[in-house]
């Protein structure tokens, strides 16, 4: 995804999510691999995930609370991944798909021609799967249209990219990043997520039993032809 | 942020952020307590928390979570009722023609903006619906 290219500064990917945990959950081993390679990290979530029906187990949050609660809990996961930097579009929780969408998208370009990132990665605008997901791909696709920069992918769960012709795919249009090396991060990114995670028993298990509930492989689809360098 | 008498926010998360392999065991009683806000209702004290907001000008916060909610609607509460063994059903009487009625509440807190939260939580923790009333406007 990342080559080594003839530059001297330090490769950067942007990544913009939904909700806190969608960095981790989904794609934390691929953030945390290229992080230890020395690629810029810089998270973006558009709400703090305040909304959410997982509250702690027993719950120890409340909707007033669980804002901050989830914020601290994203930036330690964002310490284990290697994240370096964190922000938020502070967008109210459920309610991406209804922000003025030339707002959201300008919001999104600015931050793509400040940082002038390598790789973007953010969710497929329909296979995103929650309502706030689609939007926030949305948008940041038409914000990487507008900015030409970089190269951008679709995060997918699980490894449901290895049938890619179910979605509309071939495989050539996938790439799979082999984050084995990489899962202890993951892990510890997930259990620093706490109040979403500890609903999960395999999550807290024995470090060597949790980890086997990872895939080694995290699947990305292409959202741009690669450049040649 | 988040209430608690006995320490700050900041604090509240770094004691139970530590220590992942023990997580699940709480260091001790007096940490669990502050960590755990929200209690199960106790009908009459919830009775009497209704009773202070009616008569007055009261916003509302209120959602069946994976259905809807509704943020700051105010309203005018003439009548406050709470119903049921456990979970509870509450149900709100305003601005002379109005009912807001919502069941499933099994927690209840006065936190310290003297907002009343009331919270249904399923087994696993997970919230099922929620109903909060304040004399300010909630965070919007």
């Amino acid at each position: 995804m990342i080559n080594d290219k003839m530059e001297h500064r330090p490769q950067r990917l942007l990544a913009v999510f939904a909700h806190p945990d969608d960095e981790t959950f989904i794609c934390g081993g691929t953030l945390a691999k290229y992080a230890a390679e020395g690629v810029e990290i810089t998270l973006v979530s558009a709400t703090r995930g305040e909304m959410g029906r997982r509250m702690g187990n027993p719950p120890y949050l409340n909707r007033e609370t669980i804002a901050a609660a989830r914020e601290i809990e994203l930036r330690q996961a964002c310490d284990h991944l290697g994240v370096n930097e964190l922000q938020f579009l502070d967008i109210r929780d459920k309610t991406v798909e209804f922000m003025d969408e030339e707002w959201l998208v300008g919001q999104i370009e600015h931050l793509i021609t400040e940082l002038r990132p390598d790789v973007i990665l953010t969710f497929h605008e329909t296979l995103g799967g929650h309502p706030d997901h689609c939007a926030i791909g949305k948008a940041t696709t038409e914000a990487f249209r507008r900015a030409g920069q970089g190269e951008l992918y679709f995060i997918s769960f699980g490894d449901r990219m290895l049938q890619p012709e179910r979605y509309g795919y071939t495989a050539q249009d996938i790439v799979a990043v082999d984050v084995q090396d990489h899962l202890a991060a993951k892990l510890a990114a997930f259990r620093a997520h706490r109040c979403q995670s500890e609903i999960d028993a395999w999550v807290w298990q024995r470090d060597d039993k949790a980890l086997r509930h990872f895939g080694r492989y995290e699947y990305f689809i292409r959202g741009s032809q690669p450049q040649v360098s | 942020m988040i209430p608690c008498a006995c320490v700050s926010p900041i604090s509240v998360y770094s004691v139970y952020n530590i220590g992942i392999d023990v997580l699940n065991d709480f260091q001790n009683e007096d940490e669990k307590d502050c960590i755990e806000e929200m209690k199960p209702i106790e009908k009459k004290q919830v009775e009497k928390m209704l009773s202070q907001f009616v008569g007055a000008k009261v916003y509302v916060h209120s959602e069946a979570t994976s259905y809807m909610f509704a943020r700051n609607f105010r309203i005018d509460l003439t009548e406050a009722f709470i119903a049921g063994d456990g979970p509870y059903r509450v149900a709100l009487r305003y601005d002379g023609h109005g009912w807001l009625r919502i069941e499933g509440l099994t927690h209840a807190e006065l936190d310290d903006q003297e907002r009343l939260l009331l919270e249904g939580f399923d087994d696993q923790g997970r919230m099922d619906v929620a109903l909060h009333l304040g004399k300010e406007p909630f965070p919007e």
